[in-house]
């Protein structure tokens, strides 16, 4: 298996074209190397403080400076708490942040939402890779399976919950989550991996259902990435990774069908021409297959970006970014959908006195999909093209010296229902050198998606009974208000506590005709609340934590006059708290742990009960010059728990060589 | 293809904000005085921790090349694992770190000299920040902050620098 993939990936051009270019650049590398940059740095190295506060410079220091001031409910994750988690794909990584609720379906299938309205088709999260959004419109929400990225070069994670349709457009509607992975110039050298369970006596396919559990979720897992620098202004990385996970269980204790395994390759290039110019080009292909009830769904992906960030001078600044983007899923006995999605996007910022910048833009997306039904349920029609533009206006104030107030909204046009607006108003004031109290109310629109509008169940000779109304359907709206408040009471210690309440009008239903069909609708309402407090703390030298707690409450209800019960709708967690802890028992040993809670999931008529459950990571890693040896233990608590629907999520352990040159 | 490379002899001649930075953060060295209680041993070494990117800590650890403070070796470390947070002399917080929140408290009731590009970092709790104006790297020092923790700035720097007023 691991041999026929090798041989797959090493017939790929892509990759022949990389294993001759690498000596050639390394070669470059060498020769560059050690003159250019240092003689500079001598003759800079004599100057007075005097003459280096004249020196003219060239900016390459540029790019998003952090959030810590942002009037919103941040939550980030480091490339050091996931690399200390053991986490090894996304979305075990998004557990660590509480203000998301993370529940593994099965083993290729995840669903995370923020804020509520946790289901299959979780449909308000806006989520982005490096700038490329890759929630579907299929559904609106976020195909997990086709996400890979190599965690080792992730640079941060960071979850914002609460509406972010202002600066994000549509689907922001619970929140965002912005992956961003590290520029080619600071993932230079060698990276190579290798994990998983090398006792496992498993045979790699589990097509039987075997009726004892044995700890290798995660069968193997290999990744490799090389970054070098071309030139003094060029810098290029590459990397490719295959991972294979077994299967989980049902909950008659026997194996489910749903083992797979994903490959992928990828590059980044980050080139700095001149002193205004950055330009970073990017893209990956993957592929993979998932077994479901004994046949092989295959997937596949690609995408490539290119954006351009100029400096106009040290007031403004444009960037320009484009992307394509296509994946590709067959359940050859269900369903299979292709989707195209090719975007331009253009942002300007103008900072006109110190604190104070308006934030503009506009963008295009053309997205087209084709589906193929292969079932009585489906998509009709099976192609759609789906043109969206918008266009947007921030502008934040510095009004006093503690008072910042910021005021925006986006205009948004979209194929099913035209031009939408999302406003907020958010402020923050800072007190003391590490206070943040912030306030804002935003509203956000999640519209429709093919599954809302183009849904079909069809039992012939019956009519069509349930569908759905392209000429009704409208967006859901959500009106947010929020209050916040950051700081760092004493040493080492910092902590942010989020409030919210939110209205949701116009909530996706399905509701009887007097036909007797079923039609789909927006006849639900709702109201949330709830808080999320976070935390880290530095105990020792050698010893940190991190962690959070979410409280969260809900009223959900069919509108007055309206008669369905949308509880299936929300499948929230009232309680969720995880605590990280990250421990050196000696310079060269850590010792670390995730521990989490999650209340019960309660039943509706279309979902079962889900027990609370405790359980908790562990890792203990050695650490020596270029080397990482590791054993990971996931899940731990129990032999299987389950953390939504019926499947099972088994106790894993896995061993894990890391080497960096 | 011609004109990318007019470009590129171009930018080899000015030198970049983050070259200049990191000869500032090299010359903060002989700009400040440390208490001698922030040093263990007499060999202990004089510590520059770095977060962020590795150009920076590239060029740092060029520039301390065989360089001392006061017969200490100088050393160059970047602080991803925070267990040398608490042995820096200085910190210096790039402003694509997600984190210098954390890192700020971390240094609280400490002597060490944080150092940041962000904007907001002197407001945030760091003591020395850079800016850009009209592309020369200027810098800002909060000196009750260094005070508050036993760093002595000397005049000449505090002359020549922006000094933050809270």
């Amino acid at each position: 298996m691991i041999s026929s993939l090798r041989h797959a990936l090493a017939s790929m051009p892509i990759l022949k074209f990389w294993r001759n270019l690498i000596p050639f650049t390394i070669a470059i590398s060498f020769t560059i190397k050690g003159f250019s940059q240092s003689s500079d740095l001598a003759k800079l190295k004599t100057l007075s403080i005097e003459e280096l506060m004249e020196l003219k410079v060239t900016s390459v220091s540029r790019g998003p400076e952090k959030l810590s001031e942002v009037p919103s409910a941040i939550q980030v994750i480091t490339r050091e708490d996931i690399r200390r988690s053991g986490a090894s794909s996304i979305p075990e990584a998004l557990r660590l942040a509480t203000n998301l609720q993370v529940a593994q379906l099965n083993s290729n299938a995840w669903i995370i939402s923020a804020r509520g309205f946790n289901t299959v088709f979780a449909n308000k999260l806006l989520v982005l890779i490096d700038g490329r959004s890759v929630y579907t419109p299929l559904f609106g929400g976020v195909l997990w399976e086709l996400q890979q990225v190599l965690l080792e070069d992730v640079e941060q994670i960071e979850v914002i919950s609460g509406p972010g349709g202002t600066m994000w457009g549509a689907n922001a509607v619970n929140g965002v989550i912005n992956i961003i992975t590290k520029g080619a110039k600071d993932a230079q050298g060698v990276y190579v991996s290798a994990a998983g369970m090398p006792f496992s006596n498993n045979d790699q396919v589990n097509r039987e259902a075997r009726p004892f559990s044995s700890p290798d979720f995660l069968r193997h897992s290999f990744a490799a990435r090389y970054g070098t620098k071309i030139n003094d202004n060029l810098f290029v990385k590459i990397h490719a990774q295959t991972t294979r996970r077994n299967s989980t269980f049902l909950n008659d204790s026997t194996r489910n069908t749903d083992s797979w395994d994903v490959s992928q390759v990828g590059f980044k290039l980050g080139w700095y021409p001149n002193e205004k110019d950055v330009i970073v080009v990017q893209g990956d292909v993957l592929g993979g297959v998932k077994d479901k009830n004994h046949t092989d769904a295959d997937f596949d992906a690609q995408n490539i970006l290119a954006r351009w960030t100029r400096t106009l001078n040290e007031k403004s600044e444009f960037s320009l970014q484009t992307y394509y983007d296509r994946y590709f899923r067959d359940d050859p006995k269900a369903f299979a959908d292709e989707l195209w999605t090719a975007d331009v996007d253009f942002q300007y910022r103008y900072k006109y006195a110190a604190g104070s910048h308006i934030l503009t833009g506009a963008g295009y997306r053309y997205v087209q999909d084709h589906v193929m039904n292969r079932t009585n349920i489906g998509l009709l029609p099976a192609y759609r093209a789906m043109p969206m533009y918008n266009a947007f206006i921030q502008n934040e104030t510095q009004i006093s010296k503690v008072l910042r107030l910021t005021i925006g909204s986006k205009i948004q046009h979209n194929v099913f229902t035209g031009v939408e607006f999302q406003p907020s108003i958010r402020s923050t004031f800072s007190f003391g050198s590490t206070n943040t109290l912030w306030a804002a109310i935003s509203e956000a629109v999640r519209t429709p998606s093919r599954l809302d509008v183009d849904y079909y169940l069809f039992l012939p000779p019956d009519p069509t009974i349930v569908s759905g109304d392209i000429n009704n359907f409208v967006s859901e709206r959500l009106k947010a208000y929020e209050i916040g408040y950051r700081t760092q009471p004493i040493s080492g210690l910092s902590i942010s506590l989020a409030t919210f309440y939110n209205e949701y009008r116009d909530v996706y239903s399905v509701e009887t005709q007097p036909d007797k069909t079923l039609k789909i609708m927006n006849g639900s309402e709702a109201e949330t609340w709830g808080a999320e407090f976070s935390g880290f703390y530095q105990a020792s030298s050698s010893w940190r934590i991190r962690g959070g707690f979410t409280y969260f409450d809900k009223s959900l209800r069919a509108k007055p006059g309206r008669d369905h019960d949308p509880s299936y709708l929300m499948n929230d967690v009232k309680h969720q708290c995880l605590i990280q802890s990250m421990f050196n028992v000696t310079p060269n040993v850590e010792f670390d742990l995730v521990a989490r809670y999650l209340d019960y999931i309660p039943a509706s008529f279309a979902t079962s009960r889900v027990p609370e459950y405790v359980t908790f990571d562990a890792r203990l890693a050695y650490r020596r010059k270029f080397i990482e040896l590791a054993v990971i233990g996931q899940n731990l608590a129990s032999e299987r728990h389950s953390e939504f629907q019926s499947g099972l999520i088994q106790r894993s352990v896995y061993a894990k060589v890391t080497c960096r040159f | 293809l011609l004109l990318a490379f007019c470009d590129f002899t171009v930018t080899a001649q000015s030198p970049t904000d983050e070259e200049v930075k990191a000869i500032y953060i090299y010359n903060l060295i002989n700009f400040v005085e440390w208490p001698a209680s922030t040093f263990k041993s007499s060999s202990d070494p004089f510590i520059i921790g770095v977060s962020g990117g590795d150009s920076y800590l590239n060029i740092l650890r060029e520039l301390v090349k065989g360089e001392s403070y006061r017969n200490r070796p100088i050393e160059v470390r970047k602080v991803d694992p925070d267990d040398v947070i608490n042995k820096c002399h200085i910190l210096y917080i790039e402003k694509r770190c997600p984190i210098t929140d954390r890192f700020i408290s971390l240094t609280k009731d400490k002597s060490i000299l944080t150092v940041g590009d962000h904007d907001d970092f002197l407001k945030s709790g760091g003591m020395v920040r850079f800016f850009l104006d009209e592309s020369k790297v200027k810098i800002e020092i909060n000196k009750e902050l260094a005070q508050q923790r036993n760093l002595v700035i000397s005049a000449k720097l505090l002359r020549l620098a922006k000094l933050y007023m809270e």
